[in-house]
């Protein structure tokens, strides 16, 4: 449909130029019908909804009377009331429009102006587009200098938080919210947190630790900090009252290996159990590494080949980060230097074809040692946890020398040099040192429950470890 | 593929007319612009003659990357799948790769502007490209270094953590 225009001018108290009104109007119908040499990009705020009005009334033939968002040369706002009255020829055909346009000043605040559209109207002055481009409105309130030579903020806010940073992690979006005002705001969204926890943990964990009572009021964003910086990591003494007690069942892999204790263990993926080394019935220490894929209707043992295993060993840890690396750490080696208690680590990664054992620190590797951080002293039959995002906490067990049980060590297996460091944190410690059973509840909190204390057993003493703050 | 037709009822090719915002017509072919999601929703109640699209958010500089990276990813699907059926190795999904790379590695203006029109344009792979290299510019970076990189006013000192 091509429709004949006629505008008709009607002065307000701002004077404008005919020609613009022309164009404006000229544009507008341009726009309902979607044909002609120039184009007007639709401003987010002129009403989806007045413009299938206006074209409704065109395609029934009747009086169109509505208020249109439209722009200046400067990009400044204004208001239009606009009137579309069809006119009919002598055989009920609409023959004209008339037009109708009263300019009132928009009070909106749009924020100023994007850099490419200045850019863009000095290039093409010449030209009318740019009367008419328009721009991303800007949330008032944000009163912030730097939107007009910012292209980032070009972006609306939901393709900044919804597509762009929630690709990243949570320490990046930690940065991004010191960055300034807005993005401050922006990173205050529990949605956008839970998304980059989410990226850096996996969603498995991330379902586990939504699981966690009170992980939920204490959000994401701050779950994200304490479990990044274990400022709120504490101890505490529980007391249990009446439980009800699990059933045990019975699974008979094919193919087992060697009956053995002391070993370690740990599951991949939450259905594949990893065996690791132990002490056979003859007393004869193992250094092999077996699985057992739970998810098999009859689950089969099968041995991972590797070239090279670090040194047979009893009471050393497994531990899973990120996604399918195991890391082992301790243990009572047959082998090395200390020929006892042992404080290498040796990782592997499972995911690899052919997955193979490599050593990351260690006391008696050459050139693998721990110059900058502070070791934790050999031991075995301790404790490993794996924390959200690939760290490794390590306490308890058996420790050579004088040192206490119950320092917390960290190592965060994935930096190019994996460096132990200390963790202080606040609260009763268990004192019993080894023996005891230890389990990890929803990424968040260790439990441990009874053990040696050097002096004598406490087998009903339950202990935690809370890695995170308020969690009642 | 077109082997396979007899040249004289061959249609000839169907073109399609996209308009940038400064008023540049742009004639591609329908193939290439049904790479838009947005153009292909509802293309085919569209009449032959009427296909014509006014892109009110897309520059014509731009829309003619934009045109660029369809065209790329047109042939690019032909010639992959082409090479599948002749089970002839290819690593045409790899040059692709290595092609998309190249292209999104442009100033940071530009990169805005091509993240907006695949946005509008909705076109997944490109607006996928564009916004993670976005995301790949920040990560890792200190609110110092975003500031920088970006042109960042810093307006306030605030530590994003202390709120609560």
């Amino acid at each position: 449909m091509y429709v004949n225009l006629v505008v008709l001018l009607y002065f307000s108290k701002f004077q404008l130029l005919a020609v613009l009104i022309l164009l404006l109007a000229a544009v507008m119908l341009r726009f309902l019908q979607c044909r002609g040499p120039f184009a007007k990009r639709r401003h987010p705020l002129v009403d989806s909804t007045v413009v299938s009005e206006i074209r409704r009334c065109l395609d029934a033939g009747v009086e169109f009377q509505g208020d249109l968002l439209n722009f200046r040369k400067d990009g400044s706002p204004l208001m239009n009331h606009l009137r579309l009255s069809p006119i009919y020829g002598d055989d009920d055909v609409i023959t004209h429009i008339i037009g109708i346009q009263f300019y009132t000043e928009a009070n909106l605040d749009l924020g100023p102006l994007p850099k490419s559209c200045l850019k863009e109207t000095a290039r093409s002055s010449d030209r009318f587009h740019s009367d008419l481009s328009s721009y991303r409105p800007i949330p008032a309130g944000h009163g912030n200098t730097c939107f007009d030579h910012c292209a980032i903020f070009q972006l609306s806010d939901e393709v900044l938080s919804y597509k762009i940073l929630s690709r990243l992690t949570p320490r990046d979006i930690g940065s991004v919210g010191s960055v300034c005002k807005r993005l401050y705001e922006l990173t205050k969204n529990e949605d956008l947190w839970r998304m980059v926890c989410q990226n850096e943990w996996g969603s498995e964990t991330t379902r586990a630790l939504e699981a966690v009572p009170g992980a939920k009021r204490l959000g994401w964003g701050r779950l994200a900090r304490e479990l990044t910086t274990l400022e709120a990591a504490a101890w505490s003494k529980l007391t249990v009252g009446d439980a009800q007690y699990p059933a045990w069942r019975e699974i008979s892999g094919l193919a087992p290996p060697l009956p053995r204790s002391w070993h370690s263990s740990c599951t991949l993926d939450g259905t594949k159990l990893v065996v690791s080394g132990g002490c056979a019935d003859s007393g004869v220490l193992l250094s092999d590494t077996f699985l057992l894929d739970l998810t098999m209707e009859k689950p089969v043992w099968t041995e991972i080949p590797v070239a090279w295993s670090p040194p047979s060993r009893l009471g050393h840890t497994l531990t899973v980060y990120g996604g399918r690396k195991i890391l082992m750490f301790g243990g009572l080696a047959k082998s090395g230097p200390l020929r006892l208690r042992s404080s290498d680590v040796f990782t592997m990664d499972l995911s690899e074809e052919e997955p193979c054992w490599r050593c990351v620190t260690g006391s008696g590797m050459p050139g693998a040692g721990n110059p900058a951080g502070v070791a934790p002293p050999p031991r075995l039959d301790h404790v490993a946890v794996s924390l959200p995002g690939g760290r490794v906490l390590i306490f308890g067990g058996s420790v050579a020398g004088l040192h206490s049980a119950s320092q917390l060590y960290l190592l965060d297996p994935s930096d190019e040099k994996p460096t132990w460091r200390i963790l202080n944190v606040p609260g009763r410690p268990p004192r019993f040192a080894w023996g005891h059973s230890t389990c990890v509840v929803g990424g968040t909190r260790a439990i441990v429950l009874g053990g040696q204390t050097g002096e004598e057993w406490m087998l009903s003493e339950l202990h935690e470890l809370s890695l995170t703050s308020s969690i009642v | 593929m077109k082997d396979s037709f007899n040249p004289s009822i061959e249609p000839p090719k169907k073109t399609v007319t996209l308009v940038s915002s400064d008023g540049y017509d742009f004639e591609v072919e329908e193939e290439v612009a049904l790479e838009s999601q947005v153009i292909k929703d509802g293309f085919e109640d569209k009449a032959v003659d009427d296909r014509e699209y006014l892109l009110f958010n897309v520059h014509s500089d731009t829309l003619e990357l934009i045109i660029k990276y369809c065209e790329k990813h047109v042939s690019s699907r032909k010639s992959i799948s082409a090479a599948a059926a002749s089970s002839s190795s290819s690593n045409g999904e790899e040059a692709l790769k290595e092609w998309d790379e190249h292209f999104i590695s442009v100033d940071t203006n530009t990169l805005y502007d091509i993240l907006m029109a695949a946005d509008y344009l909705n076109i997944k792979s490109l607006l996928d490209l564009a916004i993670q290299k976005v995301a790949d510019t920040i990560h890792g970076r200190s609110p110092e270094q975003i500031r920088k990189k970006f042109n960042i006013e810093n307006d306030s000192i605030i530590d994003p953590w202390a709120s609560e």
